[in-house]
């Protein structure tokens, strides 16, 4: 009997067998769980998948054609073209001509949870008759603010030559940007296989439910107050002063980086409180401890007031540049909030887009 | 089968404590007791967090050099030719490249002012690595309102540092270490091993390979960094007038503003004029237009590093000692007496 021991290459040889096996059985279960994962979630993507660029700024993927439904609520179609703009339909012989109109901004300026024909972009776009082939387009997403929108507004005005726009309005929120622009610089990490973890997010139904996953685990650990504005209590009066003026020249610098347009409207958007203090309360489940919460919502009065003058600085000065400014803060607290504003975030609804809109028309024909 | 398991994990772990132990001796062996990190860091109460251990003379090996790294008795680097007994005091104070990281005790800038200025004052390194704004200043409310002080405010990171919300370093086993470091875990033993802090070093410098552009010439935080840059401005205002005129505020520039080849490691990517825009950080010495007026002024830094060479903290010394000759009309220790 030939009791010779296998070699040194046959026991590598099994051992690298072993291990392409295991391989393939994983590759199989991550196939198997996509597959569940779409039939799950009906072909409707549980969230927005958004990029970076090179500047670890926030954008949209380009040539995005999927619908949204946010926590099994209302679906929403989102179709982008090749500069990742948001547009109306997503067929691409439609993103050919230049928009009349283009938006900017983050998820207030993107219509978050609405169709397209909902958001205020479309609606000014109807009013000003800038309809079919080109219309409008939004280039905006989830967490960008006046400053990171830069480097994408250079990069669409660069991609080719044309003539100008009919309009660009641009979108300062005040909800988030002055604490994106302020404290959002205080910590820089460097994302690891971000590009690894984008192209999951854009092609992976998978990859959503798993960071979906990752964040109710993370159940009420926040680095920011939701629903508040930490940056009005961490700067002294004359600093506010300093964030009004530079948030001012920050979106100067944007409207000058963007392709041109006949006119550019900013549309200054209240943060949900300033339009109704009891806005605040709908925030009450992010945070486990009822005293921090009441901690800050007894501060909800003087953070209203803090905006207000923020706001009232970044206005004068907008002016003084020559830029056209919307502000529907009056029309809002005259408003019901509960009908105009989300109960779930600060993002405006249908009734909330359609107010929006009015403002800015009322800036353009000013 | 699980015995062969069981002998071939007992031999791997056999060869490589071996490994291991063959190379901490070589490494000892080959840097003469020397150390990579120097262990001189302390916990301190209150805003400073850490400072210096006092009276400590160790050797460290960085950027291919062994430098000797001393302490005095109040717990500042030392600064080599200080006279004895002397009555005008010059204080520096700044973070890691007033401190002199990577130079010897002999090259940093106080070292080298002391050397220009001679025994008529006494200048002391009020230097610590990864101090930023906040404590200077704690450290200007501690020092005798008649002595001469200059702080020297770094534009690689002090801006950050200013946002105050948590430290950027902290120490533990004497030594410094990224906040939310858990190299310490382990105990303080296996942080003494040279092996052991070879490895950590590469690994520091590999997760280094991209740096963080500074607020101030970064196109995407100039609104943090205008708020910033007033409330330091603010802050200096202030205490101003108590200093009989003895404060001079100054910076040490970026060297992104003088190496292409050195901004390109940066990210998100510097402005393009960032080689030519006035400095975030008040800089009455005008350090910004000497650097750039050298001719060699990437040199002026250590190679693959932001912190000055010895020529560069020569450099800083020669224009501290120009404006400390010319703010006074005579000898500079006669001017620092004040008249009774």
């Amino acid at each position: 009997m030939d009791t010779k021991r296998p070699s040194i290459r046959w026991r590598a040889l099994r051992i690298a067998g072993q291990g392409l096996e295991y391989v393939l059985v994983a590759a199989l279960l991550l196939v198997v769980l996509e597959v569940c994962s779409r039939a799950l979630h009906l072909g409707q993507r549980p969230m927005l998948p958004s990029v970076t660029d090179a500047e670890g700024s926030s954008r949209m993927p380009p040539l995005l054609a999927t619908d949204i439904s946010f926590a099994g609520g209302p679906a929403f179609e989102v179709c982008t073209d090749k500069h990742g703009l948001r547009r109306k339909g997503c067929a691409q012989s439609e993103h050919l001509a230049q928009s009349a109109i283009l938006t900017v901004g983050d998820s207030q300026a993107f219509g978050w949870g609405l169709q397209y024909d909902e958001t205020f972009t479309s609606l000014v776009a109807t009013a000003l008759g800038a309809v079919g082939a080109g219309g409008s387009a939004i280039m905006a997403a989830g967490g960008a603010d006046v400053e990171s929108l830069l480097p994408w507004a250079k990069e669409l005005a660069d991609s080719a030559p044309a003539p100008p726009r009919k309009l660009n309005i641009l979108v300062l929120n005040l909800g988030n940007d002055l604490d994106e622009m302020y404290f959002g610089r205080a910590s820089a990490v460097v994302p690891t296989f971000a590009g690894l973890r984008e192209f999951m997010s854009v092609h992976s139904f998978l990859m959503l439910d798993f960071t979906l996953a990752r964040q109710a685990l993370a159940g009420t650990s926040w680095t920011m107050p939701p629903g508040a504005n930490p940056v009005l209590f961490s700067l002294h009066t004359d600093e506010r002063e300093q964030l009004a003026l530079a948030t001012a020249g920050a979106v100067v610098r944007l409207a000058l980086a963007l392709p041109p347009a006949e006119q550019t409207v900013v549309l200054i958007l209240p943060n949900d409180y300033q339009v109704a203090q009891g806005e605040f309360d709908k925030y009450r489940h992010f945070y486990a401890d009822a005293a921090q919460f009441e901690q800050w919502r007894t501060r909800i009065g003087k953070a209203a007031e803090a905006l207000d003058e923020i706001e009232a600085t970044v206005r004068d000065q907008l002016l003084a540049r020559g830029l056209r400014v919307a502000e529907p803060l009056e029309a809002l607290r005259k408003a019901d909030a509960s009908v105009m504003i989300d109960r779930s975030s600060h993002h405006f609804t249908p009734a909330g887009q359609k107010l929006l809109a009015a403002s800015i028309l009322q800036a353009v024909r000013l | 089968m699980t015995r062969a398991v069981l002998k071939w994990v007992a031999f791997s772990v056999a060869l490589m404590s071996v490994a291991l132990a063959g190379a901490e001796l070589g490494l000892r062996a080959a840097l003469d007791g020397a150390h990579f990190s120097p262990p001189v860091f302390e916990p301190r109460a209150g805003v400073l967090q850490y400072g210096l251990l006092p009276d400590v003379t160790i050797h460290v090996r960085q950027f291919g050099r062994t430098v000797a790294v001393g302490t005095t008795a109040q717990g500042h680097r030392r600064t080599a030719g200080r006279p004895a007994g002397s009555a005008a005091s010059v204080h520096l104070v700044g973070d890691s490249q007033t401190f002199g990281w990577g130079v010897a005790d002999q090259e940093t800038i106080a070292s080298r002012l002391q050397a220009k200025l001679g025994p008529a004052a006494v200048v002391v390194n009020h230097g610590v690595p990864g101090y930023g704004p906040i404590q200077y200043r704690a450290i200007l409310d501690s020092l005798p309102s008649e002595d001469q002080v200059i702080i020297l405010h770094t534009e690689e990171n002090d801006l950050a540092d200013t946002y105050g919300l948590a430290a950027s370093a902290g120490i533990s086993c004497r030594l410094q270490m990224s906040i939310g470091s858990r190299l310490d875990r382990a105990g303080c033993a296996p942080l003494q091993l040279r092996s052991v802090q070879y490895l950590f070093g590469q690994i520091t410098d590999f997760q280094r390979r991209k740096n963080f552009t500074p607020l101030e010439f970064s196109g995407h935080s100039r609104v943090a960094a205008k708020v910033l840059s007033h409330r330091l401005t603010r802050s200096y205002a202030a205490i101003r007038s108590s200093r009989q005129g003895r404060l001079v505020l100054t910076t040490i520039p970026w060297k992104g503003r003088y190496a292409p080849q050195w901004r390109a490691t940066y990210t998100p990517a510097p402005h393009p004029s960032a080689d030519s825009q006035a400095s975030a950080f008040p800089d009455e010495l005008d350090m910004v237009a000497q650097f750039a007026a050298s001719p060699v002024s990437p040199s002026l830094y250590l190679a693959g590093d932001s912190h000055l060479s010895p020529a560069g903290a020569e450099r800083v010394a020669q224009v501290l000692a120009s404006r400390l000759v010319s703010q006074y009309r005579s000898h500079p220790l006669t001017a620092m007496r004040t008249p009774q």
